[in-house]
């Protein structure tokens, strides 16, 4: 491990729940030095608009950066400037040339009259004051968005800790709760309007603390500053939650053990009757684990059991014990025996094409987790608290598997990576690899520009590491821009096989003027990769740019952690490297006048274009 | 335990103000250290709020002007610092 490593590591570990103010003026000046590129930080300028004193939050948000692998640079600016700070092309914030904005504004500072003096309002006046702020605040937005693509993180609005009209709140005409979440969902309703734009839950962090300790009216009344102390960690977090989440960093696969985790005792000891599950404590509260686990699952989260048991008596007991919610088809590797469990992971990683840092390892022996932590501190490790009773709100709390939208590729993850284990056992039992692809029926169905799969492009760009030749993210709205722009191809691979739909799982952002085509992006799920369909993809790629009378093909490689091990992708497909620079970004040509043998798609790939 | 605590708020304030502990005599105050706004003002109090587990008022934090200040407030929530 490198120093920077090892100091950023020594600092974050030291800190209390939340740090205290003397803990975060330390780690701001021992972490300001740190060299952003040896620690592994992803350097990232943020600039904030807000309608009180941000510089506080500012100072924790940096420091919570470093949590999760940023460098934050921040830039706030002149409080109370918001609207024009957004508009003006020449403003502190545009001028910062900011790659994340944050918008801050409360609505008690944008819109006092909605708190301050609610009860004078008629429908007619709080209308007014709703529809002028909601036409400004959209107004400015749209003026931001002529001259910047930074994505924008916008805080929602804090329900009062009292409503006004107190207990009649809820029949009044006009409602002061349901006019602050009227505004909410407005905010929500612009994710669609306007690109990039995405929402930080500060209402559901203030009623999660509580409404009454979030603020502090000390700071307040002195300071303008509006967040408590004790919450200003919370805060920050929650805008981090959602850079990480548009850095496409979220976590993917939950691994939990058996024994006083998934249930209660010891199944060697006690036996199948004799595990605690069902109704009364403390079988409910590990009942409640499976339940989040389930709903997890549900959300595209791949499931993994480690255990230290006999496979045999785990098994049964997901088969048939009358009480667990986890059964074994929504398990998508069984990764029980007596050996390690770094170990285990490693091979179930292997096994299910998935990185360690995309696992979360879940259980309630604290020497397990001290390995897992020791052996592959990549791998996120969760120790349970020692009552069960705390179970499910520590699963449920966790944030690491956040994703800004979730699709139905999404929703069927732990579906697909169960036919991956059953293929690769299907692999096993085919005699010679040919049969084995024969006997996969694959069909792959190809679609250019196609405005319906914008959602899941942007999912890809942002979330596939390995088999990524450039690794360039790109949000939505820059998909759409690039499908709509002359002489830009964005080509999308579907894979339907004998298992079943894998999605669209290949993407390929091809630019091309008359005579040569570079490849911007292409990248492959890993689901599906050592099947021929990458190969396979590109060569339907050259076909069609033969066809349109292109001459050379352009592959680039841009080398990061993670894709090195496809670095070999364009020479095994017929390649030639023609240039490598110094930071080790590699251009590949295939001259398509001359050669064609890559350009054959194999006869057991059945390929289909959409028009 | 008064040598304790008085070395405790100067290590505070340094590391706020980032200023040498050894050179914090009482008479500092906004006017003699560069950093001593008013955001470090409310980041002093909150800090010695927390390191010393106790409370301030809004009026009590307002009123300090010094460092002597800090101590003889300090010393009326039995927070001895000679």
């Amino acid at each position: 491990m490198n120093t920077a490593i090892q100091v950023l590591a020594s600092v974050l570990d030291g800190f209390s729940n939340p740090p205290t103010t003397i803990e975060i003026a330390r780690a701001t000046k021992l972490l300001g030095a740190l060299d952003a590129e040896q620690a592994g930080l992803k350097p990232l300028k943020v600039g904030i608009v807000s309608s009180f004193t941000f510089d506080p939050l500012a100072r924790n948000l940096v420091i919570r950066g470093y949590v999760d692998g940023f460098r934050i640079d921040p830039t706030v600016s002149p409080f109370g400037q918001y609207i024009q700070e957004l508009v003006s092309p020449n403003s502190a914030l545009a001028n910062s040339q900011p790659d994340v904005v944050v918008v801050a504004v409360r609505l008690q500072d944008s819109c006092p009259a909605l708190y301050e003096r609610f009860n004078e309002l008629d429908a007619a006046s709080n209308d007014a004051i709703v529809t002028e702020w909601q036409e400004n605040f959209r107004r400015a937005l749209v003026a931001f968005r002529r001259h910047f693509d930074a994505p924008i993180l916008c805080c929602n609005y804090e329900q009062p800790a009292h409503p006004s009209m107190g207990l009649a709140d809820a029949r009044s005409p006009v409602s002061q709760r349901k006019t602050i979440t009227a505004m909410n969902r407005f905010l929500d309703d612009l994710v669609v309007e306007i690109g990039s734009f995405h929402v930080v839950d500060i209402d559901n962090l203030a009623g999660r603390v509580g409404r009454a300790r979030w603020q502090d009216p000390k700071l307040w009344y002195w300071g303008r500053i509006p967040i408590a102390t004790e919450n200003q960690w919370a805060y920050v977090g929650e805008i981090v939650r959602v850079l990480r989440a548009t850095a496409g960093k979220a976590r993917k696969v939950l691994a939990l053990d058996c024994d006083n985790t998934l249930w209660g005792g010891v199944l060697g000891d006690v036996g199948r009757d004799g595990i605690a599950l069902g109704h009364d404590y403390p079988g409910n509260a590990f009942v409640a684990l499976q339940k989040r686990a389930l709903d997890l699952y549900h959300r595209g989260v791949v499931l993994v059991v480690a255990s230290k048991n006999e496979h045999s008596a785990v098994l049964d007991v997901f088969e048939n014990h009358p009480e667990m919610v986890l059964r074994p088809k929504h398990i998508s590797a069984f990764a029980v025996n007596w050996d390690p469990k770094p170990q285990n992971l490693q091979q179930v990683a292997a096994k299910l094409n998935l990185n360690l840092d995309s696992f979360v390892f879940v259980d309630d022996h604290p020497v397990e987790c001290a390995m897992m932590r020791e052996m592959v501190p990549s791998v996120k490790v969760v120790h349970l608290p020692q009552d069960p009773a705390q179970y499910e709100r520590t699963l449920a709390s966790l944030d690491c598997f956040d994703q800004l939208s979730v699709s139905e590729e999404d929703r069927q993850r732990g579906e697909m990576y169960r036919r991956e284990a059953r293929r690769a056992e299907f692999r096993a039992e085919a005699d010679g690899l040919e049969s084995f692809y024969a006997g996969l029926n694959m069909q792959m169905t190809i679609a250019v520009n196609d405005e319906s799969t914008i959602a899941r492009v942007a999912q890809l760009t942002q979330r596939t590491n390995q088999f990524n030749m450039t690794t360039r993210r790109r949000t939505e709205s820059e998909i759409l821009d690039l499908m709509r722009s002359q002489g830009v191809d964005v080509c999308t691979a579907r894979l339907i096989d004998r298992f079943g739909d894998n999605g669209i799982v290949g993407l390929a952002i091809v630019g091309r003027d008359s005579h040569d085509a570079v490849l911007d992006t292409f990248l492959m799920s890993c689901r599906v990769l050592g099947r021929t369909v990458e190969s396979s993809f590109l060569a339907w790629i050259g076909c069609m740019l033969r066809e349109a009378g292109i001459r050379t093909l352009e592959g680039q490689f841009v080398p990061t952690s993670k894709n090195k091990p496809f670095a070999d992708f364009y020479a095994s497909w017929g390649m030639s490297l023609k240039h490598r620079a110094d930071d080790g970004a590699e251009r590949w040509t295939y001259d398509l006048e001359e050669s064609s043998e890559a350009l054959t798609i194999p006869p057991w790939i059945k390929v289909e274009t959409l028009a | 335990m008064s040598h304790e605590n008085r070395s405790k708020l100067n290590e505070i304030i340094a590391t706020l103000l980032e200023v040498e502990a050894e050179s914090l005599s009482n008479d500092c105050s906004p006017e003699t250290i560069e950093h001593w706004d008013s955001l470090n003002h409310l980041n002093i109090c909150v800090a010695v709020e927390q390191e010393f587990g106790i409370t301030l008022t809004t009026d009590e934090m307002v009123a300090i002007r010094n460092v002597g200040d800090l101590v003889a407030l300090l010393n009326t929530k039995n927070v001895v610092c000679a």
